[in-house]
């Protein structure tokens, strides 16, 4: 199979052309794990927050979606505990042709704009919902707690 | 032109990206209808492709100005243009689609015949029909009017230029003997496993077979024993980690944790309360009845018959199956004492238990709590490595000269300042953001250590600084009007030329002055004897030169002649005692301590008393100032401040 060619290809890309907000790259000598880091966006309440992930490559990639999840904590509607992402993309909407790099720029805007609309954590949905100044303050100072 | 520099660019993934930074989902989408159009046999197009080439050697140029890895990149990404950008394979036969997406015949096929889906690679279009070809720059359009395709697939839907592209194709999906002993084929992974166990001894793993999606001629044959490990440990050269194997039903194994997964949640169960308390580590028993042991031993059960029979009636703590049992079952909880004594003994029994629960998960979290800490330093330098090349633009040159100064602080040849300093210049674009990197580096330092303390020192500062400057913000541009009335006001030294909204705040503690000095020629004032209502006309004619249409007014609306003439008297007087000097008078001094305290709120009480004076304040100093100071130097300074303001109102 062709897995480890197109995850050698998409890291050099990334070396090449490092995307702005995020970077990602293997873990030790496994190729098929990788840790990436994601800046919170200025325009959100994960501002300055440094956060980092953890994905691991399927052997059917890109046949099937990379299994990404947060491993810094962090307060969102669709991220939970441990760490799961709810994202279209990384289920039934991914696509072979998505690459790494844009898989992290979509979770780049999932921070900005999160959908409450399709929860992971209905808590955080329903006060992002009724009371957006206070989910704010809760992601600001998780943000301070866990990714500065 | 155009044209040419966009697929050029699109050629370029590195140039290409480079010029989107906040790609879009469809960045790849682009990339390949750029490549699908240079690559495009219509004749419109055509052409077009030898320019490109020469387009993305100019941009090459032009972008990296000679530069060997720029040159290097461009090589390649000619290169890229021949390689499948699904698998990375390089091209041999390509699948054009009607939306011009091409991949590899085999990317197309593996999604055409072994994931049976017709959707387009790149944009998940249904595609129903295909052409597969070896001319690797043709395009849909062209292919589908020039070519009499005849050579037809229609399971799958694919159109073939030629019989050596649907033979090279189709062969994929044959399974034939990997030993090249039998050109039959076997028609499914069964039979070919059946024959290579007979033939050769070997074995293909069928789990592989039949979860794997994989062409017959990609999976690996295998003796007995390389099967064995390729099923418990498989092979990590492919990411490849082993089948997982089921924990109750002895040796029954799956393709991936997906499989597991779903075999666990079908045929097993899971303690949804053990997932409240710890949702990373799930408990998994083989049937209810094992399941229900735990709830009796770890949980609170609710033992009420029909709860039993009703299953998972089962509760994280004692509170909230009182709570149940009060509300389901309140024949139980209340005057009867058997039930009482029912529950009572249930608590008592589980609460011992729990405690033998409790403690290994808090154990398992004291646990995580130091992996936590441990790997935390590591954690915390990754955190500001990453925050140091985001901030330098992922410039490597930029990073070592970062981590060199953190070197030198490390080994005290520079100071927490200058270290500051340092990074102000080096983080010029982020230059408001240092704050975190300081804050970084200093949680790399024993909180006890010097450099800890001077790091979070700085760190502080800054903080406070910010938070500072956030606070004022909104004060300077909201109320601008009313602190521009009351600086026209300090703006003792009589010139409306303190303009600089900055100035403000810092003139404050040099305003005091000249304020009491006013006071002192006030207290002058009421010596001569004016009544209130006279001191408001004195400024009103010390304004006359600037002309305040109102204060005029007042003037002329109440006008009492001989109180007016007596301050006009008192008001040479008091210029000429404030001209020389304004400190020559003892009495301030001590004045000055009564008043220094709350400046921007203490000045807003005098404010609108002296709104008509802050014109003539710019102009004339004296009239203002004295207004001003007129509640607190006067022992009887409230009540004729309110005079003073009803003859405003009327005046007005």
């Amino acid at each position: 199979m062709s897995s480890l060619k197109r995850i050698t290809k998409e890291l050099n890309d990334l070396g090449r052309d490092p995307p702005t907000s995020c970077s990602a790259g293997p873990v030790g000598d496994d190729v098929y794990h990788w840790q990436a880091s994601i800046m919170g966006p200025p325009d959100s309440p994960y501002a300055g927050g440094v956060f980092f992930l953890s994905i691991h490559f399927p052997t059917d990639y890109p046949f099937k979606p990379p299994k990404i999840s947060f491993t810094t904590k962090i307060y969102h509607p669709n991220i939970n505990a441990n760490g799961n992402i709810c994202l279209d993309i990384l289920k039934d909407q991914w696509s072979p042709a998505l690459t790494i790099s844009k898989v992290l720029l979509s979770i780049c805007s999932l921070l900005t704009d999160a959908n409450p609309d399709d929860p992971l954590v209905p808590e955080i949905a329903h006060l992002y919902k009724t009371d957006r100044s206070k989910y704010e303050a809760t992601a600001r100072e998780w943000t301070k707690k866990y990714a500065i | 032109m155009s044209s040419t520099a966009s697929v050029g660019r699109a050629q370029g993934p590195s140039t290409a990206n480079r010029g989107r930074k906040r790609g879009n989902p469809n960045a790849n989408n682009q990339r390949s209808t750029g490549l699908a159009n240079g690559a495009g046999g219509n004749s419109a197009v055509h052409p077009d492709w030898n320019p490109v080439t020469s387009g993305s050697s100019k941009w090459s140029g032009v972008n990296g100005s000679g530069n060997l890895v720029s040159g290097a990149g461009d090589g390649k990404d000619e290169n890229s243009s021949n390689v499948c950008l699904i698998c990375a394979e390089e091209l041999r036969i390509i699948a054009v689609s009607p939306c011009n997406h091409p991949t590899c015949h085999k990317c197309c096929l593996r999604q055409r015949a072994l994931y049976e889906k017709k959707q387009c690679l790149f944009c998940r279009t249904e595609v129903e029909d295909i052409i597969f070809t070896d001319k690797l720059k043709e395009n849909y359009e062209h292919l589908n009017k020039k070519a009499k395709l005849d050579l037809k697939n229609e399971k799958f839907g694919i159109r073939f230029t030629s019989k050596g592209v649907m033979d090279e194709a189709m062969k994929l999906l044959k399974f034939v003997s990997p030993f090249g002993d039998e050109d039959k084929d076997f028609g499914s992974f069964k039979k070919l496993n059946e024959f290579l166990k007979q033939e050769h001894n070997k074995t293909l793993c069928m789990l592989c077979a039949g979860h794997k999606r994989a062409f017959p001629s990609e999976l690996k044959v295998m003796t007995v024993k390389q099967l064995k490990v390729h099923e418990s440990r498989g092979d990590p050269r492919d990411g490849f980690k082993g089948h997982p194997m089921c924990g109750f039903c002895t040796g029954k194994r799956f393709y991936s944790d997906d499989e597991l997964y779903k075999h666990m949640k079908l045929t097993h169960e899971r303690c949804h309360i053990c997932d409240q308390i710890d949702p990373s580590q799930p408990q998994y028993f083989k049937n209810y009845e094992d399941l229900f042991e735990h709830f009796r031993s770890a949980h609170y059960i609710c033992s009420v018959p029909s709860c039993l029979d009703a299953k998972f009636v089962v509760f994280g703590d004692e509170l909230d199956l009182r709570a149940h049992i009060i509300k389901e079952h309140p024949h139980l909880s209340g005057e009867n004492r058997r039930g009482m004594t029912l529950i009572d003994n249930n608590s008592k029994k589980f609460r011992s238990q729990i405690t033998t629960f409790s403690n290994p998960t808090r154990v398992i979290d004291a646990q995580n709590d130091e992996t936590n800490s441990a790997n935390s330093r590591d954690v915390k330098r990754k955190r500001m490595e990453q925050r140091a090349r985001h901030y330098v633009g992922n410039s490597e040159p930029d990073f070592q000269s970062f981590l060199i100064i953190n070197d030198m602080f490390n080994k005290n040849e520079i100071s927490a300042q200058e270290l500051q300093t340092k990074y102000e210049d080096l983080f010029v674009e982020q230059k408001d953001d240092i704050q975190f990197l300081i804050y970084d580096l200093s949680e790399l330092y024993h909180s006890t250590s010097e450099k800890h303390k001077r790091l979070r020192a700085i760190y502080d500062a800054i903080m406070k600084k910010k938070e500072n400057a956030a606070k004022f913000r909104p004060l300077v541009s909201d109320t601008s009007s009313a602190v521009n009335v009351v600086r026209g006001k300090w703006g003792q030294k009589g010139s409306s030329a303190v303009g600089g909204s900055n100035v403000r705040f810092t003139s404050l503690p040099a305003v005091a002055e000249p304020i009491f000095s006013s006071k002192a020629s006030y207290t002058n004032l009421r010596k001569n004897g004016s009544s209130p209502s006279a001191l408001v006309i004195k400024t009103g004619l010390s304004s006359n030169s600037s002309s305040s249409t109102s204060l005029n007014y007042t003037k002329k609306s109440q006008s009492p002649p001989t109180s007016s003439t007596v301050v006009v008297n008192s008001q040479p007087h008091v210029t000429a005692i404030r001209s020389p000097n304004p400190t020559s008078f003892p009495k301030l001094q001590a004045a000055k301590k009564k008043f220094v305290a709350p400046p921007v709120k203490q000045t807003t009480i005098p404010s609108p008393s002296s709104w008509g004076k802050s014109e003539n304040g710019n102009s004339t100093s004296n009239g203002s100032m004295n207004m001003d100071s007129l509640d607190n130097a006067l022992p009887g300074g409230k009540k004729k401040s309110k005079q003073k303001q009803l003859l405003f109102h009327i005046g007005i």
